[in-house]
């Protein structure tokens, strides 16, 4: 199981650095609106490039653990 | 244990009543429903302490509403007064995890964003699970102190009146515990069962009639079952999706946070290994994991988590396994998931805000410093804006009262329709009717779809005063008419 935790952790290590590459002027507007959310000395912490593409990265390697592709296989939608 | 409750009270008690910004419609009913019933002892309809609550043409589980009334006694009606109820119970939850599960356990609980989030807001469901589980560390202590049953059954059954799931898997639950104990203590078990038998007759003749049964038909039936059901058990909902219902999850984050998927794995392992789910704690938790996906599949909503709230401890329970006993491990937990419940709170304040009526208070605040002025409240894309109107003003219960005759509360349980529009007082909420409106000297309070610039702009509105939502953006525009400029320019037009 230790080698599921290192090979995911890879993964979206990978995944990351390949979407910090492409974010687009729209994730770049989304941070910084969000940034307005938290008290200015801290709200680079949370809302970042690093962040965001994170967040993009863990969502796209997580639709490859759904039970939506069988489905979808199957004919459903 | 100290530690991990103080945790789980800073994490559902900073900034609470605050965040979710707003209270909704939902939340309103609760808070207005207990104050009625303080003040009158009969609901927003007249109904003497009804055994469900008729809220917007649903039949829900009375018993959230009737434990806010001693908070709002104690503390007005507020939203903290009407959340309080589902955070006492949200803090009882995890003494219990403690206390049944392990430390490890209470601290996967505590940290959990969907148990955090489900105590920050008034959700019957939470309290039912608190209920819930409490019947079955009861059950399970029946074990060594058999009078412990009737209380286990007691408090299963309430759960019934909590919420709507419980009210199927609580009698699942109950038989199950009943068959455990059958041959080595019958009396206890024929005794406990009357008890449940007693306190579950009101709300099972209610359940026949169509008015409680409104939800269920409206929902049951309409979506692919063996789809949704498995929905329940995707690792991507379960670790990194949020709930699609907007109110019904941090943004951006889901049940359980995306690395506690690697502890839930190697907690399977250990679960079956262990063989954790042959105990009674253990056949009561995995039933818990099949019915209550089963009974939320059957509506069409896709991976609804308060519907399926139960099955979440059970998942919990797994991952304490997969924890280990290394304190770093805990230590680093604890590190993330304080950064994550900080982002997360913060989020959930700004960017939920409209969804969760925040703008509601200042328009009740406008309504009431107007109360001379006819002021029409556009309706036509959102809920049922009395209620907020009502809550926030204090509204007297026995007006609302008034406006329900005597006849229809003797079929009170079987009223599924419901009108949105309503006039109390000054104030009509309603679609705005052009034609009409614009030639009656009155207020005009809508949203940006419902008054567009042009259309202000051709029915010769003037802007009083813009309602702005938490991030100071325009929520709610209040316009004033002008008859006497409109009617020239129709006459000027047609000449």
């Amino acid at each position: 199981m230790k080698v599921f935790g290192i090979v995911l952790a890879l993964v979206l290590t990978i995944s990351t650095y390949l979407r910090l590459l492409s974010l687009t002027n729209l994730d770049i507007y989304a941070i910084s609106v969000r940034r307005s959310y938290y008290p200015p000395p801290i709200s680079r912490i949370f809302q970042n490039k690093l962040t965001t593409g994170f967040y993009q990265a863990r969502t796209q390697v997580f639709s490859l653990l759904s039970f939506d592709y069988v489905f979808r296989t199957l004919g459903y939608e | 244990m100290g530690l991990i409750l103080i945790l789980a009270m800073i994490s559902r008690g900073v900034d609470f009543g605050k965040t979710p910004a707003g209270i909704t419609d939902d939340e309103s009913s609760h808070g207005y429903n207990a104050y009625s019933l303080l003040l009158t002892g009969r609901d927003e309809y007249g109904k003497t302490w009804p055994i469900l609550n008729r809220s917007f043409g649903t039949y829900s589980s009375s018993l959230y509403t009737y434990m806010t009334i001693l908070p709002v006694k104690l503390f007005g009606l507020n939203p903290v007064s009407i959340r309080l109820p589902s955070l006492v119970s949200g803090l009882i939850f995890v003494v219990l995890v403690i206390a049944a599960l392990g430390p490890a356990a209470g601290f996967v609980v505590a940290i959990s964003p969907v148990f955090i989030f489900y105590s920050r807001a008034a959700f019957e469901t939470n309290l039912a699970l608190t209920l819930l589980f409490l019947g079955i560390v009861l059950a399970v202590r029946a074990a060594s102190r058999p009078k412990m049953l009737p209380l286990s059954f007691l408090f299963l059954s309430l759960s019934a009146y909590a919420y709507q799931v419980e009210r199927v898997l609580s009698v699942i639950l109950i038989s199950l515990i009943a068959v455990y104990y059958w041959k080595t203590r019958k009396k206890i078990v024929i005794l406990s069962l009357l008890l449940a038998l007693l306190i579950q007759i009101p709300i099972m003749f209610i359940s026949f009639t169509p008015g409680a049964n409104s939800r269920i038909s409206t929902l049951a039936g309409r979506g692919n079952y063996p789809f949704l059901f498995l929905t329940y058990f995707s690792p991507s909902n379960l670790f990194s999706r949020p709930d699609p219902a907007p109110r019904k999850s941090f943004p951006q984050v889901s049940v359980f946070y995306w690395w506690m998927i690697i502890p839930f794995i190697m907690g399977i392992k250990k679960f079956i290994s262990s063989k954790s789910y042959k105990s009674l704690f253990g056949k009561s938790l995995v039933v818990s994991v099949i019915v209550s996906p089963a009974i939320a599949a059957a509506t069409p909503d896709y991976f609804s988590t308060w519907r399926a709230l139960p099955m979440f401890l059970t998942l919990a329970w797994i991952i304490s396994m997969g924890l280990g006993k290394s304190k770093m491990v805990y230590f680093f937990m604890l590190l993330i998931s304080s950064f994550e419940i900080y982002s997360n709170l913060v989020l959930l304040k700004h960017e939920g805000s409209t969804a969760w009526g925040y703008q509601y208070q200042a328009l009740a605040n406008f309504v009431r410093s107007h109360s001379d002025e006819t002021i029409v409240i556009d309706n036509a894309r959102s809920g049922p804006i009395y209620i907020w109107l009502a809550l926030y003003n204090h509204y007297p219960p026995q007006k609302l009262q008034s406006m329900v005759d005597t006849e229809w509360l003797k079929d009170y349980y079987n009223h599924v329709e419901f009108d949105l529009n309503k006039t109390i007082d000054n104030v009509q909420i309603r679609p705005i009717f052009w034609k009409s409106d614009a030639l009656t000297d009155q207020i005009l309070i809508s949203d940006s779809l419902g008054i567009s610039a042009s259309q202000a702009d051709e029915h010769f509105l003037t802007l009083v005063t813009i309602i702005p939502d938490i991030n100071a953006q325009p929520a709610l525009y209040v316009y004033q008419t002008h008859p006497a400029l409109k009617i020239s320019a129709t006459q000027r037009d047609s000449i």
